[in-house]
């Protein structure tokens, strides 16, 4: 058991850990990229027009179908350049210009006109056949060529006018009013709202979008805080290794103490790391009416899941950076561990589709896999059982404390050594000498 | 005893650090620790301060096994200085006693930094340190907590002569105040001249225990000779098991067995002797002869042939 006396010296570790990362430039760096990036994520459509002008669509239209089509196109493009000279400015879409194909369209002519494509001269064309407006015809496809940088250009232009052109010609020649069948075909939007929620206004709920948006979003935060406060320990072990400070660190304090004052010390700026995303993410959700997902049990769930997290993978890390000789020796032993810790994640799409599946159940009792497949589905409505919760807990504890003896066993063997890092049979004698 | 070391042997796998190694250390004392290069010293070290644990034999420190609570009795400077290059000297110190679970006063702080006249340098970042200053910040962080025992590997390794005589001052000083020190050192000088007792390792074995100031008879001594003429052959002088030859004089070092009478006899027979002088060995003779077996000396007590 600690007694107070060891209890003090971890104290001692906890807070030199501590200081000495939230210090750093990397960890302010780490603080506030984030949120700035995100800012930044969210002002690029805004900054689309700093890009320039897209530009002029100037295409031929080959409209085998009487003409009409070509007419109805020929107003759009007009419509559209009036719109841009008077009400858009500053719209970063260029204008459209469209002409007839005046002859027989045969090979001969579409190698001419692909012919001008490729130079320049034109932007696209587009052929409109004989039976486009035949309603005994059932789906039809219309073709298109345009230079393959902005073939998506064309392409939203023609979705947008030539196919309604379509459509009105049709209903024309069927003898129905376009405008009648316009607004009886209104669009009917379904909306996907959130379930009840007690002692929760219904406005404040959020809606299974936003519902699943934000655990996965908080699982994300959660994985980041996790890695930026346990990848340092492994660093901070190799640094004392090499620069000779294990050995007098060991002689005063007991590995399995370190190892705790260590870990103490990463949770510590991990959870100084998740208030701050959090604080910011927070604000942000109430701001928009999203903050009903913030309650005790949710935030309760997250602290606890990376708590767990942290002295689960921190363990691990540290132990590799005891055994290893410097940072490249250890980033072989890091890649499998790297990839256990990012799995979660790699797993979000599964979990948002099903979270209660079976699949994506038997996937979070995984202890390596529960701090974020378990906090997901608990902050999910409906949330998981309390039995898986609390089993998946007790799971994800029990091997987080399996690590953390590992880790003081390596610790204790490894931190005196010189040598490279061990092989297996090496590693399975230095920790059976080490306990 | 402060230290006392009872058969104690310690292997890495297939390799014997330590070969049934017996030795005590007195409390108050000063103990010298000598050897060279892989003779087993930081493994002996290591045991007292408890990074390792005996393969076989007792080791007792405070007359019990080494434990955290020793741990934290003892003050450790390491051969190899171990200091966050990103601490600042001031706080590198305090973090140091604090993990032996002390708490010194400010006072006591500024007092050792002043013994060492770096008090200037203590809101200096450790990594700008000079290696000289980084040993006397090291021996600071490895005393401040007023250990009873004090563990010194190699204390005065990068330091210039004036720093290696202040340390010296200090070590002694220390001593003096009642607290048990062993030096592990290669500077054999400092070893004879400071310390109360001499343990040498070879090859993990005990093969000098010097126990109080002056050398046993079992160390070989050796006579300091002058001679007009040719000195007999090696031999025809009994028990001498070396010539050695410097400043015109001739040195015969002398086995366990020899007789200093019977090689006066010797040497008075066959040649015109004009100087005749005893020598008992100093502590660098006796490692010389005990690390490094000279051409035509037998091995010393307890070493193979490497």
């Amino acid at each position: 058991m600690l007694d107070r006396r060891a209890l003090r010296k971890i104290s001692v570790v906890f807070w030199r850990e501590y200081v000495a990362t939230v210090r750093t430039k990397a960890f302010v760096m780490a603080l506030v990229s984030l949120p700035l990036l995100s800012l930044f994520a969210l002002c690029v459509p805004l900054l689309g027009g700093v890009g320039g002008r897209l530009p002029d669509l100037r295409c031929v239209v080959v409209d085998q179908s009487g003409g009409k089509l070509f007419s109805a196109l020929e107003q759009a493009a007009e419509r559209h350049n009036r719109r841009l000279a008077a009400d858009q400015p500053t719209s970063p879409n260029g204008r459209v210009f469209v002409e007839a194909w005046p002859s027989t369209y045969d090979q001969e002519a579409k190698l001419a006109l692909s012919g001008q494509v490729r130079s320049g001269e034109l932007f696209g064309f587009v052929e409109i056949g004989r039976d486009v407006l035949d309603l005994s015809r059932g789906r039809l496809t219309l073709r298109y060529h345009a230079s393959s940088g902005g073939q998506w250009l064309l392409g939203n232009w023609l979705e947008n006018e030539l196919v309604p052109a379509i459509h009105r010609e049709r209903l024309h020649r069927s003898g129905l009013e376009p405008a009648l069948v316009e607004r009886a075909r209104a669009p009917v939007a379904l909306s996907s709202e959130a379930l009840e929620v007690a002692g929760i206004p219904s406005a404040a709920t959020s809606g299974p979008t936003v519902d699943l948006a934000i655990p996965a979003l908080a699982a994300i935060l959660m994985f980041l805080a996790v890695m930026l406060s346990a990848a340092p320990l492994m660093q901070s072990v190799l640094e004392e290794k090499g620069q000779r400070i294990a050995e007098i660190l060991i002689s005063s304090v007991p590995p399995f103490q370190l190892l705790l004052g260590k870990l103490l010390g990463a949770s510590a700026v991990s959870l100084l790391l998740l208030a701050a995303y959090f604080g910011g993410g927070y604000s942000i959700a109430v701001l928009l009416d999203y903050g009903a997902w913030f309650t005790l049990h949710n935030v309760a769930c997250l602290l606890s899941f990376e708590l767990i997290a942290l002295f689960m993978y921190g363990s691990v890390f540290l132990a590799i950076g005891s055994l290893c000789l410097d940072l490249r020796e250890s980033q072989t032993l890091m890649l499998p561990a790297m990839v256990l810790s990012s799995t979660p994640l790699l797993l979000l799409p599964v979990v948002l589709a099903e979270p209660h599946s079976v699949l994506v159940t038997t996937l979070s009792l995984v202890p390596f896999f529960t701090p974020v497949l378990m906090m997901i589905r608990a902050t999910l409505v409906p949330s998981a059982p309390a039995w898986q919760v609390l089993l998946g807990a007790l799971l994800s504890s029990g091997t987080a404390l399996l690590c953390v003896a590992f880790a003081g066993r390596c610790l204790k063997a490894g931190l005196l050594s010189r040598g490279p890092a061990p092989k297996f049979r090496e590693l399975l004698v230095w920790l059976r000498q080490s306990s | 005893m402060m230290i006392e070391f009872d058969e104690v042997e310690k292997g890495f796998g297939s390799h014997k650090a330590l070969r049934g190694v017996s030795f005590t250390v007195p409390a108050g004392t000063m103990f010298g620790l000598i050897g060279p290069n892989g003779s087993g010293k930081t493994t002996a070290l290591r045991l007292m301060l408890g990074l390792l644990e005996p393969s076989a034999g007792q080791l007792r420190v405070f007359g019990a096994t080494p434990s955290e609570r020793s741990a934290d009795r003892i003050g450790y400077l390491p051969e190899e200085r171990g200091l966050y290059p990103r601490m600042t000297v001031r706080d590198a110190i305090l973090y140091y006693a604090r993990l032996k679970g002390a708490e010194p006063s400010s006072r006591a702080l500024d007092g050792w930094l002043d013994r060492f006249e770096i008090r200037k340098l203590q809101s200096t970042l450790v990594g700008a340190l000079s290696k000289g200053n980084a040993q006397k910040v090291q021996f600071i962080a490895a005393v401040l907590h007023e250990p009873e025992l004090l563990i010194l590997d190699e204390p005065s390794s990068g330091l210039d002569p004036s720093s290696q005589e202040q340390m010296r001052r200090v070590i002694s000083r220390y001593a003096a105040e009642g607290h048990t020190v062993v030096l592990s050192t290669h500077d054999l000088s400092w070893a004879e001249r400071m310390c109360q007792s001499v343990v040498m390792l070879h090859q993990g074995r005990k093969v000098l225990d010097r126990q109080g100031r002056g050398a046993p008879a079992a160390e070989r001594a050796s006579i300091k000779v002058s001679v007009a003429g040719v000195l007999p052959a090696l031999s025809e002088l009994p028990g001498v098991t070396a010539i050695l030859e410097s400043d015109g004089y001739h040195r015969l070092m002398l086995g366990p067995d020899a007789d200093p009478q019977r090689i006066l006899a010797v040497l008075m027979a066959h040649s015109h002797l004009s100087h005749f002088e005893l020598a008992q060995p100093s502590l660098h003779e006796t490692f010389l002869q005990l690390a490094t077996p000279l051409h035509g000396s037998v091995p010393p007590p307890g070493i193979g042939h490497a």
